[in-house]
């Protein structure tokens, strides 16, 4: 049976080095130290297995087309164009799913990376097109609906703490925070007033919040787990901060400044 | 960068620890001394309509005292390497915010601007002379000067229209400085026996002096 390319690739890692070494001794001397220094640097930053880099860089570029595409046309906006639209606007939550997105490209295998995705665009379908069941079930009996503002502090802090956390428990912590934000994007997309009649609303804004957590995960995945923690904590301490300031905003009476 | 990055906690080895000198302590404690005796000061703070994200990731940027400091915390982390090049720009906006809760709040403050001039001053010192100083005292210095910083941002923050995503705007604005102060500081940090930072750490002193200056007068 012939073996498919990707096959062959994954089963002779070194055969691609081989080559590059190959041309780069027919190289003339400017041109080979020139590629020995990307090759350096491309060892440092970028993992082993990086035979999807190129479809992760496509599927990341996507949806920032797309919205520059969007926001340049003059046109009249389409109800799932305004729903695919959304998710982004809602900035710190926005940023907690690509923190999320973080810790999933830590993770240890492709697997359990596809599992948080699942979990969270799961929640996502349950909660939206059963909004109105979930906020009777939940909500309601619980006197919850006067609390709704605090989901989003909650989450956010509780992702930027989750980007600390060791290794070995990051990925239960990553289920936990893909049903957490999953419902916290539910109530952002299901309280607007598109949303009621409009199944494209909803289908355009799930299409935009699976893309927020896969594609920049994806994407992170082919690089080095050191440079990946390194980012987690740095975006982890952006949002502990965002989340405090939030949570202070809301509590806290205010005057206007002095000075 | 003069270090390695490892994975999670591990420690690198840390260079040479400098002996902070008595004369140091003296300025620091004439320096907090002032700071506590000036009056309150308005450091950057816009005043009329303001809307939500867009603001508040414009604040840093449109203002060069916060855009120079910040951008010296990344680049001086990266100049001391190891565990710094990531701890100082991760310390910065978790205490940034306890200055932004205090300007939410209201709460008086001394000395806003002289405080954001002392840390262009002091953050562009420790570059040009390439200290290596010891971690706690590089987290306590930052933590310091972040506070300032933090009021500066926090006092505007009730004034906005969407107050949730003006501060989403000036972390994410604080964070991605200090990212490309690390990028400059990993890429360019060794040109020239790293001349070149220390050439960027005397540029940014330079600018606090005219900060301090128009502070004072």
């Amino acid at each position: 049976m012939p073996v498919s390319r990707s096959k062959r690739r994954r089963k002779s890692p070194t055969g691609n080095a081989a080559q590059r070494r190959v041309g780069a001794a027919a190289m003339p001397t400017s041109r080979r130290s020139a590629a020995k220094r990307r090759s350096v640097f491309a060892e440092r930053i970028l993992a082993d297995d990086v035979h999807t880099l190129t479809p992760a860089i496509l599927l990341f570029l996507c949806a920032p087309l797309l919205v520059l595409l969007s926001q340049a046309l003059r046109h009249t906006y389409s109800f799932g164009e305004l729903g695919f639209l959304l998710p982004f606007t809602v900035y710190d939550v926005a940023l907690a799913t690509l923190g999320l997105g973080v810790l999933c490209a830590g993770l240890a295998s492709m697997r359990r990376f596809a599992i948080v995705v699942t979990v969270f665009c799961g929640t996502l379908v349950v909660c939206l097109f059963r909004f109105v069941e979930v906020w009777q079930a939940f909500f309601l009996p619980h006197d919850l609906d006067t609390q709704v503002y605090l989901v989003t502090p909650i989450a956010v802090g509780l992702t930027g703490v989750a980007l600390w956390l060791p290794q070995r428990v990051r990925f239960p912590a990553a289920l936990v925070l893909a049903v957490l934000l999953g419902a916290d994007y539910t109530l952002f997309i299901g309280l607007q007033d598109y949303f009621n009649d409009l199944d494209t609303f909803g289908i355009g804004a799930l299409a935009a919040c699976a893309w927020i957590l896969a594609a920049p995960a994806f994407l992170l995945r082919h690089f080095k787990r050191p440079w990946l923690t390194i980012a987690g904590r740095i975006l982890g301490s952006w949002l502990v901060a965002i989340e405090l300031l939030i949570f202070a905003f809301a509590k806290i009476p205010i005057t206007p400044p002095t000075g | 960068m003069t270090g390695t990055i490892r994975d999670d906690d591990e420690r690198v080895p840390a260079p040479p620890r400098a002996v902070l000198p008595r004369c140091a302590i003296s300025i620091a404690t004439g320096v907090v001394a002032w700071f506590l005796t000036s009056d309150p000061a308005s450091a950057h703070i816009v005043t009329g309509p303001m809307g939500g994200f867009a603001s508040g990731f414009e604040h840093p940027l449109s203002g060069p005292d916060h855009l120079l400091a910040m951008f010296a915390v990344g680049l001086w982390g990266a100049q001391m390497g190891g565990r710094q090049v990531w701890m100082l720009p991760v310390t910065f906006p978790l205490i940034m915010c306890v200055g932004g809760v205090l300007g939410i709040a209201g709460v008086a403050m001394p000395g806003i601007e002289l405080g954001i001039a002392c840390s262009i001053i002091v953050l562009g010192a420790a570059i040009l002379a390439e200290w290596k100083a010891p971690e706690w005292l590089a987290l306590l210095i930052v933590a310091f000067f972040a506070v300032f910083h933090g009021y500066a941002h926090g006092a505007e923050l009730p004034m906005a229209a969407d107050p949730a995503a003006y501060a989403v705007g000036f972390v994410v604005a604080t964070g991605m400085i200090h990212v490309v102060g690390i990028a400059v500081g990993l890429l360019f940090g060794r040109l020239y026996e790293g001349r070149v930072s220390r050439a960027l750490g005397g540029l940014i002193v330079l600018a606090g002096l005219y900060y301090l200056v128009n502070a004072v007068a």
